[in-house]
């Protein structure tokens, strides 16, 4: 850890736990906290959870390690069963909606690359305090760290399923440009989403265990009614082409796609998703306030 | 805080302590009973003051059922002390193992610890059964909260200790649970620590085993530290505890020295069977 790592994390131990001035591995007072120590406490974990990032890092690692030991192609049967979807589903809808093939394909790898991480992300984080009971009921770490280590092995999965991405692009003749400088930052924007869904919905399902099975099914509806595959301005000028702006998920997946197929994000996208971003972790934060000390009793 | 804890002496101290664990049995937890049923109609009423192995069950102010796994624990401990937990199956020796390493906060009363602790945990959890020995004591370590610096320098140590050669290139599932433990151990006791929390999981290791440990041991606590360690073992608490508790339902029954707990439990063994 960083020295400025430790400096952060003494203050907010201090206002979480203020009868003391000691980290972890000090004097340590547990008892029912009030509300603001709970918010304090709460503010702690998902710091100390990031300062502890050679945990989740390992273990990320080693997940992904251990689950392609003994295949031959390793991680890259990811890459090589988006490539054939992409392939598959980029001929028939290219068909069916009679687009040029070499302007769509690159779309919908794409978007079928950042989708399935952000959908299979937030699917692995509700269950990601549930599959750790074990080490939660064992050994004191921050609860974060559970949910970064799911979302940190969805990156190292994402960065080898957008290799189909580059090599369709290049394929078709699409060159990375200026937008894709602006891809950084809408990457961030959409990280900062998915991370914050994820540690919700994985609190909600550590008390309430239909919620996986929710987020599930929710997924599969909303890969239909996100424009994921199609373009919103696709389905005319109707009712039908408002209600899906009005998705937050859009904004916060075009604000990342967009720069990436050469276009700009519209100001509208930048701020739903930016909005998306701050008020979803300011409720995560409250959430977890309320429920950080409870989640060792329910897994 | 204002329950007089002496800076030098006092390694835990616990005031009152509750734990109390609501039961959202298959159907408590389901949303359907959130939203549709009342909470009242689901409970099976016939729990509520049992005391069957566990602790007590008792219904909680909005109607759920909740086992009050630990109640009103009262506990010093300085250092130097060596606290051997006895009690029947269910009798809350675990829960209070993790309610001193801090993964169970007080439901009431307080808990004040004062040092870096270390746990002794079921050492292959959150391993994939492919990983080998090494990779077991890197990843253990580095949950155990412990610098990669640190980590290399007493590498060797454990290696030593656990006396498993040449198969810490084997992976784990491989292993027995006695191996396991020596493995566990030794990654426990390499660094500095002091409290030290020991579950029953200690038991599996043979003779040699507790013999080794037992050296080990007692350079720790001569460098004043604290162990606390549930067993069911007579001999390994008799071996390394200077004193003792019995647990009983969750409640603390006795507080002396080894003998006379580990008399005491014998003694009410057989009003556990009926």
């Amino acid at each position: 850890m960083c020295l400025w790592h430790n400096a952060l994390l003494r203050r907010l131990y201090d206002l979480a736990y203020p009868m003391q001035t000691c980290l972890d591995n000090s004097e340590r007072t547990l008892m029912r906290p009030t509300n603001r120590e709970n918010f304090s406490l709460a503010i702690y974990d998902l710091f100390e959870g990031v300062c502890h990032w050679r945990l989740w890092y390992m273990l990320g690692l080693n997940e992904i390690k251990h689950r392609y030991r003994r295949s031959s192609l390793g991680p890259f049967w990811l890459t090589l069963s988006v490539g054939v979807q992409v392939l598959v589903m980029g001929f028939i809808f290219g068909f069916l909606f009679e687009h040029k093939i070499e302007r769509f394909i690159p779309f919908l790898c794409i978007s079928l690359v950042l989708w399935t991480f952000l959908s299979t992300t937030i699917m692995d984080g509700s269950n990601s305090l549930v599959n750790a009971s074990s080490l939660i009921t064992q050994v004191k770490r921050p609860l974060s760290v559970h949910i970064l280590q799911a979302v940190w092995r969805n990156i190292i999965i994402l960065c080898h399923t957008i290799v189909i991405f580059v090599v369709v692009s290049l394929a078709f003749g699409m060159f990375p440009g200026a937008t894709w400088l602006l891809a950084p930052f809408g990457f961030f924007i959409f990280l900062a989403n998915i991370a914050w869904i994820s540690l919700f919905v994985a609190i909600l399902s550590a008390r309430f265990r239909d919620v996986p099975l929710i987020v599930q099914n929710a997924f599969t509806i909303l890969f239909w009614l996100t424009p994921v595959f199609y373009k919103p301005e696709q389905l005319g000028e109707g009712t039908m082409a408002d209600l899906v702006l009005l998705n937050p998920l859009f904004h916060i997946l075009e604000v990342v796609r967009a720069p990436l197929i050469l276009q700009y994000p519209s100001t509208a996208n930048w701020l739903i998703a930016g909005a998306c971003a701050v008020f979803g972790w300011a409720i995560t934060i409250l959430l977890f306030s309320r429920a950080r000390a409870r989640i060792a009793y329910w897994v | 805080m204002h329950i007089g804890f002496d800076k030098i002496m006092d390694a835990i101290i616990a005031k009152n302590l509750d734990i109390e664990f609501p039961i959202y049995g298959t159907q408590g937890r389901s949303l359907r009973h959130l939203l549709f049923l009342s909470p009242l109609t689901s409970i099976p009423k016939r729990f509520v003051g049992s005391k069957s192995v566990g602790g007590t069950v008792k219904e909680r102010s909005d109607g759920v059922l909740a086992v009050n796994a630990l109640h009103n624990i009262n506990l010093r401990l300085k250092n130097g002390d060596r606290l051997g937990l006895i009690g029947h199956n269910g009798s809350g020796k675990t829960t209070l193992l993790r309610a001193l390493a801090g993964i169970y906060e007080p439901t009431n009363g307080s808990l004040v610890t004062r040092g870096k602790i270390m746990p002794l945990f079921n050492i292959t959890e959150g391993m994939a059964p492919d990983a080998t020995g090494r990779e077991l004591i890197q990843v253990r370590c580095v949950l155990l909260g412990i610098e990669q610096a640190d980590i290399t320098r007493a590498t060797p140590d454990i290696i030593e200790f656990c006396q498993l050669g040449d198969y810490l290139d084997m992976p784990i599932r491989t292993y027995s649970q006695g191996m396991l433990v020596r493995l566990a151990f030794a990654i426990t006791t390499a660094f500095r620590a002091d409290i030290l929390l020991f579950d029953e999981l200690i038991g599996a290791g043979d003779a040699s085993f507790v013999e080794q440990a037992h050296k080990r041991l007692s350079d720790f606590v001569e460098r004043s530290n604290v162990l606390v360690v549930a067993s069911h073992s007579t001999e390994i608490i008799r071996k390394w505890c200077n004193r003792a508790i019995l647990l009983e339902h969750g409640e603390l029954l006795m507080d002396a020295d080894v003998e006379s707990v580990l008399d005491a439990y014998a003694a009410r063994v057989p009003t556990y069977a009926g």
